[in-house]
């Protein structure tokens, strides 16, 4: 039942994105109203969705929070997504950027649905019961969400900025709404919420290891790639602070950020075994 | 020379470096299979290959010296850093920066103040706690100043991050320098005293002993496992001292010993009792695990192999190896106990069915001594005050300049400065004007 439900979001997202779509390449401002409602709408019932597979996996004795396998957390990311677009951007969740979180949201719930992936709600293995399970996967979850912001915004950023004469520039900028120094807050304002959140995520992973493993730390695949993902966005942060890195080469960093939180959720899940391997 | 040195360790390039050197390191091991035999690396990368790769520590990257003198290298330059940076930073937190340092701050907003029921001096009183924070309030030459400073801790931040991964580098160090770690095994009934150690491997002998009085499991309808547990004893000199139920996911300490539940085997409590059928022929064998067994008639050899007290949900069974005779690979295959859901197919000549099948659990519990994991523990903790300072505590400094015009007139002069968080500041600026002109 809850699957049914997350057609209708997905329906939503995706029209929002549209509609954000429209109103920023025709210039029909108004448009970001109905658009956010879309998405917004689409997002209540996606909450009510992960509400119901809660209660259904209750109903079925083998009640756990549905985060606990490849389909779920594919779910929950997209649910994160919005969550951390619209409660830490709500003003910049509009035109390009609003249609890139809309649509972005749209293809990974698209992902679970049509993947192939098993979407039964399967029993929980005994090293899974435990109640770190829904703050390290929410933690974790969230935080790839804000760098997925920041890889949209560094994205823009590249097209925003793309070489031009200073008055095309403007011109373009003034077009799209979104000035370049904007896009330079927004990227390392989301990566700082992603940092917290990852550094948040690790430390409950340890927490959680230590006492189902017996090890804080075990150099498994996912752990590393974590570990690797926050080196990433830790020599960001110092490039930014202590160097005063702004604008492409942030930017890039971004963009190689993102590509290693890619790699540690599908990478490490399909490449490389390890203690993570009931994701799949 | 010395200087030089210094400032190459304290360096924020280093700092990067080191970051990047430990990434290297962290992705090269991912890759590359760890902790297999010689043989595994030379099929792959040759002899060649495979003598550099053992020669540089790749097969164990983690534990390679080049790797741990990465870490080593960061952990330096951390260290560095926070004894350079830190008695500034700490003597900037602490200053009280005087009104000159304010009066160059760059102007944000200009207002003009013409409300004569209420001085300006009221309302700022009234509305900048809220807004922006307490005032400093100064008067200087006919001009009031209204002096504000705002996360000021947020500068200690990065340092106590610094200090906290610090902290849990060396949590680890005494963890492995200090602790050990290894892995008991015991039927039901039994009791030992010896810790069978994994790394290096060896035998330890405790000064308590442990047993096992009973190992239960239980499945989802799935044949999953849903939970297993050891009932257990701890003995000191052959009395009991203390009992404990160990689950996964709910370590047990006893001592300075932490036992953590985590494999668990069946074992068959006496031999299997198995009915043979060759044609018309039905013979009985008894067998006990992994126990080679001659088949009259030289019709090969059979093993158990295995047993599982459930299988994909379809009970208990026992996992054959069949030798035919004359040699050639063993043949592996399952037989069921309970055969109402039918049987899978069985190759050779023969089929076996189960007569009599008693399964007994064998409990596998992890073992360890860490006595690094509170430092661990400590720097976590740590950390996330930290994290907030340095992330989320944006430092601003807010100058608000009132100069009388006379006629119950002002003029407003709002100036401020915020490091990093030019967003934070424009909404400040925004809820301040807002406020100005309701």
């Amino acid at each position: 039942m809850s699957a049914k439900l997350l057609g209708w979001v997905l329906l939503l997202y995706f029209s929002g994105s549209l509609l954000y779509l429209v109103a920023a390449v025709f210039q029909q401002r108004p448009l970001n109203l109905p658009a956010r409602w879309a998405v917004l709408g689409g997002w209540g019932l996606h909450t009510l969705s992960l509400i119901w597979r809660w209660v259904e996996s209750h109903q079925l004795n083998i009640g756990h929070a549905p985060l606990a396998n490849f389909y779920e957390s594919l779910v929950f990311f997209s649910w994160a997504v919005i969550c951390v677009a619209y409660l830490s951007f709500w003003r910049q969740m509009r035109d390009y950027l609003g249609s890139f979180v809309a649509i972005l949201a749209c293809l990974i719930l698209a992902y679970a649905s049509f993947g192939g992936h098993a979407s039964d709600i399967m029993p929980l293995m005994p090293a899974l019961k435990s109640n770190w399970l829904i703050i390290h996967v929410i933690t974790c979850f969230l935080a790839y969400a804000a760098f997925a912001l920041g890889f949209g915004a560094a994205l823009l950023y590249f097209f925003v900025s793309r070489p031009a004469t200073v008055k095309k520039q403007r011109e373009r900028q003034a077009q799209l709404l979104v000035t370049a120094q904007d896009l330079d807050d927004l990227i390392y304002r989301a990566i700082m919420i992603g940092f917290f959140l990852l550094t948040l995520g690790i430390l409950t992973g340890a927490v959680w290891a230590e006492s189902a493993w017996g090890r804080y730390w075990s150099w498994d695949p996912k752990e590393t790639w974590s570990l690797i993902t926050w080196l990433v966005y830790a020599g960001l942060l110092h490039a930014r602070f202590a160097r005063g890195w702004q604008g492409k080469r942030i930017a890039l960093l971004a963009v190689v950020g993102f590509a290693a939180v890619l790699f540690t959720y599908f990478g490490v899940s399909f490449l490389l075994p390890g203690l993570h391997a009931y994701l799949t | 020379m010395w200087l030089s040195l210094w400032q190459g360790l304290t360096s924020v390039r280093l700092a990067l470096l080191s970051l990047l050197l430990v990434g290297l390191g962290s992705i090269l091991g991912t890759l590359l299979p760890q902790r297999q035999a010689l043989e595994f690396y030379q099929e792959r990368f040759g002899t060649v290959g495979a003598a550099l790769i053992g020669r540089l520590g790749l097969d164990d990257v983690y534990r390679s010296p080049i790797f741990l003198s990465f870490i080593a290298l960061l952990l330096l330059n951390l260290i560095a850093c926070s004894l350079k940076r830190l008695p500034e930073v700490w003597r900037q937190v602490q200053s009280q920066p005087g009104l000159e340092a304010y009066k160059t701050l760059p102007p944000r907003l200009q207002l003009t103040w013409n409300r004569p029921e209420q001085s300006p001096q009221q309302f700022l009183m009234g509305a900048l706690p809220r807004l922006l924070g307490r005032p400093k309030v100064v008067e200087d030459n006919g001009t009031t100043w209204y002096l504000i400073r705002r996360g000021r801790w947020g500068r200690l931040g990065p340092y106590i991050i610094h200090l906290s991964i610090i902290i849990v580098i060396i949590g680890a160090i005494i963890g492995n320098l200090g602790g050990f770690q290894g892995q008991i095994n015991l039927m039901p009934g039994e009791a030992t005293d010896v810790l069978r150690l994994t790394d290096p491997p060896g035998d330890k002998k405790l000064d308590f002993s442990i047993r096992l009085d009973n190992f239960q499991v239980s499945y989802y309808p799935n044949g999953t496992p849903q939970e297993f547990r050891s009932d257990l004893t701890f003995l000191q000199g052959g009395q009991p001292v203390k009992t404990a139920i160990l689950r996964v996911n709910d370590p047990v300490t006893f001592g300075h010993l932490t036992f953590y539940q985590s494999t668990y085997q069946a074992m068959p409590q006496g031999p299997v009792v198995l009915e043979a059928t060759l044609g018309e022929k039905t013979f009985m064998v008894e067998a006990s695990l992994r126990q080679r067994l001659p088949l009259p008639d030289d019709q090969g050899m059979i093993m158990v192999w295995k047993v599982e007290s459930n299988i994909m949900g379809l009970g208990p069974a026992v996992q054959l190896a069949y030798r035919p005779t004359g040699g050639g690979h063993p043949l592996l295959f399952w037989v069921l106990a309970d055969t109402s859901r039918g049987q899978p197919p069985q190759p050779g000549p023969l089929t076996f069915r189960i007569k009599e099948l008693a399964l007994t659990y064998s409990s596998g519990l992890l073992v360890k001594y860490d006595p690094g994991v509170g430092w661990v523990y400590l720097g976590f903790l740590l950390m996330l005050p930290g994290f907030w300072l340095a992330l989320f505590v944006p430092r601003q400094r807010w100058a608000i300049a009132v100069v009388p015009q006379g006629k119950g007139k002002y003029r407003l002069t709002i100036a401020g400065v915020g490091d990093r968080h030019k967003i934070v500041l424009q909404r400040r600026l925004e809820k301040l004007q807002a406020a100005f002109e309701e």
